[in-house]
């Protein structure tokens, strides 16, 4: 026995020790000793990935039970956005038997992951845009496809699928997936026998530039459903798209482009019934007008919101009267705020202050008068409220209640001199006082000619000095700053 | 009216509507049927029900989630740690009490209640170093040399694609 091992054998011991009280002392002392395990479990679950790495990747450093915890519960590893290969290989295997969620992009020679929504956000995305739909992703090695690759053979094992190209490893999917409940495809056409027809939890489907085999069983139980550049298989006209449609009975969310195509009615419709769909949104090329008729032959008993993307530079207000008299038809439409934005694109927005209420939006609309189609399209309804947060001036001298107004729409308001008789709030959003004296003085001249205005509120960019403020307390009764809000909402 | 006794005695009389947002009272209810007698949940202390109460009361009528549902759900609890503003302000309490809070909703199987308490502790955690993460909840370092050994080679995975 050398002179060092009894004394390395004591401070092993003592080691050991430590660790074992530390191990006691963490059970009876700790703050969450009191959390069992499938409660830890629950809060990991619901961590956030930060980074390439597992979300629980920090908790599992904390002690011996929660790495414990977190290495044994199969559902905080199904997550396989990231790209770092031998945390793959290790979340495939710690999942056990958990559906993974894979989101998978080959653009050309290049592979990725990618780490947000595939497709753009729900609302007027640029669906005509040539950009690949993704924004976000990492450049990966090949390696991650030979890791990924035998899950395409086990659709057993998906619970979310967001796959841009690959279609060789799309052509696999023939076997049921009793555990997939999202499905996102982009660039390749979907095989005839996909998933087995068999997809009992899919409820959200997003396609692009895809043919759709929208007749398929596995659609059936569908709740959420875009279509982008797509092509039906089988036959292309409105009937057959409608018609199919409406054997989704669980779809509460359809977001379409309608195929290249398909530029004209057709004949022979019969009317059906969308019977759970609340939120819709259309859109229309400009070759493509004429299918505006399909709201003659769609009832949406419950629908809550109804956008349209216009072609650009849309400007045909018979048509959009059409849409708004369909959507107001199937909805106790009675709305009174009218907002104007430019985000993403510019849209007319038309909405109640009820917040779950119904909500009309079209973009590109470029009507010459808003006063007339709203007195044509919803007669007896009163607008309230407007909000002209950007893209110009709307119901000029009209008997609204309260204003919404930003720069440089502002400057064109104080320039017309448009009276508002019935005005008794309004909002100026960000604006700027430049050249100061000559607009400080258009902006006193306006509100004196507006004689029910009892409230101005100046909201973000302090433009106003606290003598300003007093000269326009002489005008109008109250007057607030407060700071700004992202969508233009006071806080 | 339902009449609850929690563990240190104390009585609530509270609307079955209400109270009904708990799977385990309901199913209580259904089983035992109308009836006088007092409800006892041993496993709840008086203030920590109150506040359950006012939780339950806030979200009276909201739809519960149904069976079918909780796979979904539990992919959209996953992705998110959002809480509505009044959850958050109901649920600012001190750490003793939000584990109470959570004890006593998975006890009484109210799962938003429990969904808002699990998401407050990850959000707690959330952005903190393991060494941060142990001062916040009164934990020491117990691993074995052998643990801290594949802990370090983790955390060279990463970097080593």
């Amino acid at each position: 026995m050398s002179l060092e091992e009894p004394y390395d054998a004591q401070i092993r011991t003592h080691r050991e020790q430590i660790q074992q009280i530390s191990e006691r002392r963490n059970a009876d002392c700790s703050a969450t000793k009191k959390l069992s395990s499938e409660i830890l479990s629950l809060i990991f679950q619901q961590l956030p990935r930060t980074g390439n790495t597992p979300a629980c990747i920090h908790v599992m450093r904390v002690c011996r039970l929660w790495r414990t915890i977190a290495q044994n519960e199969p559902r905080l590893w199904t997550d396989l956005t990231y790209t770092c290969t031998k945390w793959l290989g290790e979340s495939i295997k710690r999942s056990k038997a958990a559906p993974v969620s894979i989101k998978y992009v080959a653009c050309g020679a290049v592979l990725g992951i990618v780490s947000e929504p595939l497709c753009p956000p729900p609302y007027f995305a640029s669906t005509n845009s040539s950009k690949p739909p993704f924004s976000h992703w990492n450049a990966t090695p090949v390696i991650v496809r030979e890791i990924l690759e035998p899950l395409f053979e086990l659709p057993r094992k998906l619970g979310e699928l967001h796959v841009v190209g690959c279609r060789d490893l799309i052509t696999r999917l023939a076997a049921p997936a009793p555990y997939l409940s999202a499905l996102e495809l982009a660039g390749v056409d979907i095989p005839e026998n996909f998933l087995g027809g068999v997809a009992p939890r899919l409820q959200s489907v997003d396609l692009r530039t895809t043919r759709v085999p929208l007749d398929a069983s596995w659609l059936k139980n569908v709740r959420r459903l875009a279509l982008c550049r797509w092509r039906p298989t089988g036959d292309n006209n409105a009937k057959t798209i409608l018609s199919t449609l409406a054997q989704l009975t669980q779809l509460e969310f359809l977001s379409m482009s309608f195929p290249e195509t398909l530029t004209a009615m057709g004949s022979d419709i019969d009317k059906v019934t969308l019977s759970s769909l609340k939120t819709a949104q259309f859109s229309f090329s400009s070759d493509q007008l004429r299918l505006v008729g399909i709201f003659d032959y769609i009832t949406c008993p419950i629908i809550r919101q109804l956008s349209i993307n216009w072609p650009p530079d849309f400007s045909d207000a018979a048509l959009a009267m059409r849409v708004g008299r369909f959507f107001s038809e199937n909805c106790d439409f009675t709305p009174d705020i009218l907002a104007r934005v430019v985000d993403p694109l510019p849209q007319i927005r038309v909405f109640g202050r009820e917040r779950d209420g119904p909500k009309l939006y079209f973009a590109n609309c470029h009507l010459t008068s808003l006063d007339d189609f709203f007195v044509q399209t919803f007669p007896g309804i009163h607008i309230r409220c407007l909000k002209i947060l950007e893209g110009g001036l709307a119901l000029r001298n009209h008997p609204i209640e309260e204003l919404f107004i930003r720069d440089p729409e502002y400057r064109a308001l104080l320039d017309e001199g448009s009276i508002y008789p019935n005005l008794r709030r309004m909002t100026l959003v960000n604006i700027s006082l430049t050249p100061k004296a000559q607009t400080l003085s258009n902006l006193k001249r306006w509100l004196k000619s507006q004689r029910k205005l009892e409230e101005l509120t100046i909201m973000g960019r302090k433009a106003f000095t606290e003598k300003d403020i007093r000269a326009l307390r002489e005008i109008v009764a109250v007057v607030k700053q407060v700071p700004y809000d992202q969508n233009g909402e006071p806080s | 009216m339902v009449l609850l006794v929690t563990s240190d005695n104390e009585q609530f009389t509270t609307e079955r509507e209400i109270v009904e947002r708990s799977v385990l009272i309901k199913n209580m209810l259904e089983d035992v049927g109308e009836t006088d007698q007092p409800i006892p949940l041993p496993n709840v202390s008086s203030s920590v029900l109150k506040k359950v109460l006012e939780y339950c009361e806030h979200h009276r009528g909201e739809p519960l989630p149904s069976a079918d549902s909780d796979q979904s759900q539990d992919e959209t609890r996953k992705r998110s740690t959002d809480i509505s503003e009044w959850d958050q302000k109901f649920i600012n309490v001190d750490q003793e009490m939000l584990f109470e809070i959570i004890l006593a909703a998975n006890y009484l199987d109210i799962k938003s209640l429990l969904d808002v308490g699990c998401k407050t502790v990850a959000n707690m955690i959330k952005g903190k170093t393991p060494e941060e993460i142990r001062k916040l909840f009164n934990i020491v370092n117990d691993f074995t040399p052998e643990e801290e050994a594949q802990i370090k080679k983790e955390n060279e995975w990463a970097e080593d694609r």
